[in-house]
């Protein structure tokens, strides 16, 4: 129960990776 | 009932609630709104509504009064410990009270936004894209700073989330005005400026003034928020799952 109370949504760690990656490229073409 | 794993609806719904309507943030949204209104249609068109400085000075007040505690007032009342009695994950909850401020925040923003572009329509008659495109680079600037007050606020006791904010602001900004003087290099200002820029949200407003200049915007500001409000939002969970939420007697 207490670990899959702490469980990290793997959808957080995508997006804020995805949001990384969009970011380092938006870097690099500008 | 969760929003994919994010965030537990009851809990945002509850938030959103509790939040938007108290006294500090209501008072703020209504002068945001009226801010919305009043200066819409300057020199800058109908997407000045939202990001001229006088509307910011509001905004950045909303975003202050509903990141206060966000978190914090929930642990220390021992109300937490009651909600995830519930089957929801410590990230659920965290989500929640997080994505509850940002539709307060979001809901305040949109107002503004809509009396800007309702003087507009009546001086001018017509909106532009810059207009259509404010909403959405202001609310996700406002949301990144929401995020770095949450996090703060799973570590910081009360409304410390917006004290520490407030300091690490004024300490950054002294310390890179002052320290090329105390090294007698002027010209490290502007090196030191440089770095500053990434060490919070970044203003999106340029990408609104590149469009109404007829120039391909630079949209990394606006990704760089995103980043910022999913970094920390990643931030915060982590160190709530690591945090005693039990309260203990003395």
């Amino acid at each position: 129960m207490s670990r899959h109370q702490r469980a990290l949504p793997p959808l957080l760690a995508l997006l804020t990776v995805a949001s990384a990656v969009a970011w380092a490229i938006a870097r690099l073409l500008a | 009932m969760t929003l994919f794993g994010l965030a537990s609806l009851p809990v945002l719904r509850a938030t959103a609630r509790e939040r938007g309507p108290s006294f500090m943030p209501a008072a703020l949204a209504v002068l945001l709104a009226l801010s919305g209104a009043l200066t819409a249609g300057g020199s800058q068109g109908a997407g000045d509504s939202v990001t001229n400085a006088f509307s910011s000075i509001f905004l950045v007040a909303l975003t202050m009064a509903l990141g206060a505690g966000l978190i914090a007032d929930e642990i220390d009342s021992g109300h937490v410990q009651l909600v995830l009695l519930r089957p929801i994950t410590r990230a659920e909850w965290y989500g929640g009270r997080f994505l509850g401020a940002s539709l307060a925040l979001t809901v305040a923003v949109a107002a503004s936004w809509l009396a800007g572009a309702l003087a507009v329509l009546l001086r001018h008659g017509r909106l532009d894209l810059s207009w259509a495109l404010s909403l959405p680079l202001v609310v996700v600037q406002g949301v990144a700073w929401l995020s770095v007050l949450a996090a703060l606020s799973v570590v910081l006791r009360r409304w410390m989330n917006v004290a520490a904010l407030l300091l690490a602001f004024m300490v950054v900004g002294f310390g890179s005005l002052m320290l090329p003087l105390v090294l007698r290099r002027p010209e490290l200002v502007q090196q030191c400026w440089a770095v500053v820029a990434y060490l919070h949200p970044q203003d999106a407003t340029p990408i609104l003034q590149a469009i109404r200049g007829h120039t391909r915007p630079d949209l990394s500001p606006f990704l760089f928020d995103l980043l910022w409000a999913l970094g920390a939002w990643l931030v915060g969970v982590l160190l709530l799952n690591g945090r005693e939420i039990a309260k203990r007697r003395a």
